[in-house]
C-alpha cells in the first residue's frame, strides 16, 4: 500500500458511522478518513469553510455519501459538487439503505460513480467497505488534486 | 269506401272536375251526332244549380250554342225536364205541342228535341245528352238507340271518374287524419312563405290557433329574436336551394316561452319552381330533459372517477412512501442489531459459553431472515407498482439469464438441466426475468435432497390465445390439498428448518403474470416433485 487516498464519510448514523469505522479499520484504511454528519458539514469540508477553515485546500480521494441526512440531503450534496468544477471530479460512492430505483436513479442522473446499498447482514457490510475502501482509496488513481498519503 | 265518397260528393260545394281528356272525347261524341243525325246541334248539358251549362257543344254548322254557356233553371228548358224527370224526351214539333210552344230555345230556332238524362253512378244527375233541330224531327228508332248509346257511353266515362274521384277522396280523407291527429305540428306555406295551413299540434305545441296564424309568415311568429338571422338562412336553404332540412333548435310559443324542437322543412317543387313548402315540428322538451339528466349523471359519474382517481393516487404515493421508509428506516436498526451483535460475538466469543453462543447464532441469523423478508417484501410491492413495457422477448434468452443467475448461489453437481424449445414472448423483460429466477430457485431449492436432481423448462404452444410455460421438478412436491396457498403471500408448505424462504416467492411470480394478463397453476404429489406453470397472452395487446 504505497498511498493512502483520503475517505471523506458522510453519515448521519453514529452506529454507522462506528460500524464502517470498524470495517476500514479491520483493514487498515481509517487513518485518512473524515466523517462529516450531515449534507452541510460535508459541503462545509469541501468548500474549507466553518469548521473546516484550516484544513489545506486537497479533495479527498472518494466521498462516500448517505443519501437521507439532515439539513442538506445526500442528492443536494451530490447535485452541488457535480455543478461546481472543483468538486465535479470527486469520486462520489452513494452508499445508503435505499433500494428504490427512484433513488438510484436520481443519483445516477447527477453524475454519481458508484451506488452501493448497505447489505444487512454484517460480514458482507464489512466486505462492501473494506473493496470500497480498496479500490477508491488504493487502486484508483484519483484526479489531481487529492489528498494522498505516501 | 263509398260511404265516404258518398260523403264527400254531398258535402262538394264546386262541380266535381271532369277532365280535359273525357271533354274532348265527349266532343267528339256530339260532333258525330250532329253529322250523322244532321242536325245543327248536339250537346252535353250540365246542371251547375241554380244554372244549367252548356258542357260541351258540337261544332257544326247552325248551332247557337256556345260552350261554357249558362242559362237559369226554372226558365222551361226541354233538357230541365229531363233532368227533373230523369225521362227520355222526345218533342218532334214544339211549334204544334201546346206543352212546348213557349219553351225558350224555340227562341233560337230549335223547334225539336230528343234528349237522355245523364247520371253519376251513385244517381245524382249530372245533366244531359241532347240533340236539337230547327225543324220538325220524329228521330227514328234507330237515331234514339244511337243517342242513348253514346248516353251510357258518356255514362260510363262518369263511373270511372266517379271511381277514381273515390279513391282520390278516401286518400285526402287519410291525409286529414294524419294532419289532424299525428303527434308534430305540420305547417303548409304557399310560394310566398305564407302560412296556408295548420294542424291541430301547432295549436298544441305553440298556442296559436290556426286563425292566428294564416297568411302571415312563420319567421315572424315562432323564432326568437336572436335566431331570426339562422331561421332565415334555413328558409334560404329550403325556398331557394331545395334542400329537405332537419335541425334541432328552439321557437317561441304564443305566451312567450321557448320550446326546444326538431324542426323539418321540406320544400314543395313543381316544373322545378317552388310552389309551396311543409314545416314540421316535434316538441323534443322531455327528450332535452332526458339527456340533460343523462348528462348530468355522467358529469357526476365522471367528477367521482376523477375524485377516486386522485384518492387512489394519493394511497399509491403513500404507499411508495412507506415503501422508502420501510427500505430505508427498517433495514438501518436491521444492519446495526446484526453488525453490533456480530462485533459482540467477535469481542466476547472467548468468555460466552455455548449456550449464550447459540443465542448469538439465533440473533444474527434472525436479523438476516428479517433482512430477506424486507428485501422480498420490497421486491413484491415493486412488481404492483412497476410500470408494465412489453416487448417481444426471446423466452429462450430470459430463461439462460435466470439460470445462470440461480446457478451462481448452487454447485449444481448433481443436477440436470432440461430445456425444452422455447419462443418468443410478448412481455416485460426484466419481470418475467424475476418470475423465472423465482421459479427456477424454488425448483433448485426443493429439489436439494435428490440425489440426482433433474428440472425440466419448455413450454406448449397448443392454445390459440395463450403460450404455457412449465418448469418441472422432481423434487419434494406437495400435496394437491395445499395447491390454493401456493401463490399467497407469506404461505409456505413447508417448516422453516426444512427449506429457507420467505413465502413471497410464488406470490410475487403470480403478481407478476397477472399483469401480463396470463394464469398461474400448478400440480404436484408428495415426494414425486412439482410441475408450475404460467401462461402469457399471444396478442400484443393485454
Amino acid at each position: 500500500m504505497s498511498e493512502l487516498g483520503r475517505i471523506l464519510i458522510v453519515e448521519d448514523d453514529p452506529k454507522d458511522v462506528e460500524l464502517t469505522l470498524t470495517a476500514l479499520e479491520e483493514y487498515n484504511l481509517a487513518n485518512e478518513v473524515v466523517v462529516t454528519r450531515d449534507g452541510e458539514e460535508a459541503l462545509d469540508y469541501l468548500y474549507c469553510r466553518g469548521n473546516f477553515k484550516m484544513r489545506s485546500g486537497d479533495n479527498p480521494a472518494v466521498l462516500l455519501l448517505d443519501l437521507k441526512l439532515p439539513k442538506v440531503d445526500g442528492l443536494e450534496v451530490l447535485q452541488q459538487m457535480k455543478s461546481d468544477e472543483k468538486l465535479r471530479m470527486i469520486p462520489v460512492v452513494v452508499l445508503t439503505s435505499s433500494r428504490e430505483e427512484k433513488d438510484m436513479v436520481a443519483s445516477y442522473k447527477l453524475g454519481v460513480n458508484a451506488y452501493v446499498v448497505k447489505p444487512v447482514d454484517f460480514h458482507e457490510f464489512v466486505n462492501a467497505i473494506k473493496e470500497l475502501g480498496i479500490f477508491w482509496a488504493i487502486i484508483n488513481e484519483p484526479p489531481p488534486g487529492s489528498v494522498r498519503k505516501k | 269506401m263509398t260511404q265516404t265518397a258518398e260523403h264527400t260528393t254531398k258535402t262538394q260545394s264546386s262541380p266535381r272536375p271532369v277532365p280535359s281528356e273525357i271533354v274532348q272525347k265527349w266532343q267528339e261524341i256530339v260532333d258525330l251526332l250532329a253529322e250523322i243525325m244532321r242536325v245543327p246541334s248536339a250537346l252535353v248539358m250540365r246542371v251547375e244549380p241554380p244554372n244549367i251549362k252548356v258542357f260541351v257543344s258540337s261544332q257544326s254548322t247552325g248551332n247557337p250554342y256556345e260552350p261554357d254557356e249558362v242559362a237559369s233553371l226554372n226558365t222551361g228548358l226541354y233538357c230541365e225536364t229531363v233532368m227533373k224527370t230523369r225521362q227520355p224526351l222526345l218533342v218532334p214539333n214544339a211549334l204544334q205541342d201546346e206543352e212546348w210552344k213557349s219553351n225558350p230555345d224555340i227562341k233560337l230556332g230549335m223547334i225539336s228535341y230528343l234528349g237522355f238524362p245523364v247520371s253519376w253512378p251513385d244517381g245524382e244527375i249530372f245533366g244531359t245528352i241532347c240533340v236539337l233541330d230547327n225543324k220538325k224531327n220524329e228521330y227514328s228508332t234507330l237515331y234514339r238507340k244511337l243517342l242513348l248509346q253514346f248516353r251510357n257511353v258518356v255514362q260510363a266515362d262518369l263511373r270511372s271518374l266517379a271511381t277514381v274521384h273515390a279513391e282520390l277522396a278516401t286518400q285526402k280523407a287519410h291525409l286529414e287524419e294524419l294532419f289532424a291527429r299525428v303527434p308534430e305540428a305540420i305547417v303548409q306555406m304557399d310560394g310566398d312563405g305564407r302560412v296556408a295551413r295548420v294542424n291541430p299540434e301547432f295549436t298544441k305545441i305553440f298556442g296559436y290557433a290556426e286563425g292566428e296564424v294564416l297568411g302571415r309568415s312563420l319567421n315572424d311568429l315562432i323564432v326568437p329574436e336572436e335566431l331570426r338571422a339562422e331561421a332565415e338562412e334555413f328558409t334560404s336553404r329550403v325556398n331557394d336551394r331545395g334542400e329537405i332540412l332537419t335541425v334541432e333548435t328552439v321557437r317561441s310559443r304564443k305566451n312567450g316561452t321557448r320550446v326546444p324542437v326538431s324542426m323539418v322543412r321540406v320544400p314543395v317543387m313543381s316544373e322545378g319552381r317552388q310552389i309551396s313548402a311543409y314545416a314540421i315540428y316535434r316538441d323534443i322538451t322531455e327528450r332535452k330533459r332526458a339527456e340533460d339528466e343523462l348528462r348530468k349523471v355522467n358529469e357526476e359519474l365522471e367528477q367521482r372517477v376523477i375524485e377516486r382517481t386522485i384518492g387512489l393516487e394519493a394511497a399509491n404515493k403513500e404507499l411508495e412512501a412507506f415503501a422508502h421508509s420501510v427500505s430505508h428506516d427498517l433495514r438501518a436498526p436491521l444492519r446495526h442489531i446484526a453488525g453490533y451483535a456480530e462485533l459482540l460475538q467477535k469481542n466476547a466469543s472467548t468468555s460466552l459459553d455455548e449456550k449464550s453462543q447459540r443465542y448469538m447464532a439465533v440473533i444474527l441469523e434472525s436479523t438476516k431472515r428479517m433482512g430477506d423478508l424486507i428485501d422480498d417484501l420490497l421486491a413484491f410491492s415493486r412488481v404492483g407498482r412497476a410500470e408494465i413495457q412489453k416487448t417481444m422477448v426471446s423466452l429462450e434468452q430470459v430463461v439462460k439469464e435466470a439460470l445462470s443467475e440461480v446457478q451462481q448461489e448452487t454447485d449444481g453437481s448433481n443436477l440436470v438441466w432440461r430445456i425444452g424449445a422455447l419462443p418468443e414472448v410478448y412481455v416485460d423483460r426484466s419481470l418475467l426475468r424475476l418470475a423465472l429466477v423465482n421459479l427456477i430457485s424454488n425448483a433448485v431449492k426443493f429439489t436439494r435432497t435428490r440425489p440426482q436432481a433433474e428440472i425440466e423448462i419448455g413450454s406448449t404452444d397448443k392454445k390459440k390465445d395463450e403460450i404455457v410455460v412449465f418448469i418441472s421438478d422432481n423434487g419434494v412436491g406437495f400435496d394437491m390439498k395445499y395447491v390454493n396457498k401456493l401463490f399467497g403471500v407469506f404461505q409456505r408448505l413447508h417448516r422453516a428448518e426444512e427449506f429457507e424462504g420467505t413465502g413471497i416467492g410464488l406470490a410475487t411470480v403470480q403478481r407478476i403474470i397477472h399483469r401480463h394478463g396470463g394464469r398461474v397453476w400448478a400440480e404436484g404429489l408428495v415426494n414425486k416433485g412439482a410441475t408450475f406453470y404460467f401462461s402469457v397472452p399471444k396478442s400484443y395487446e393485454g
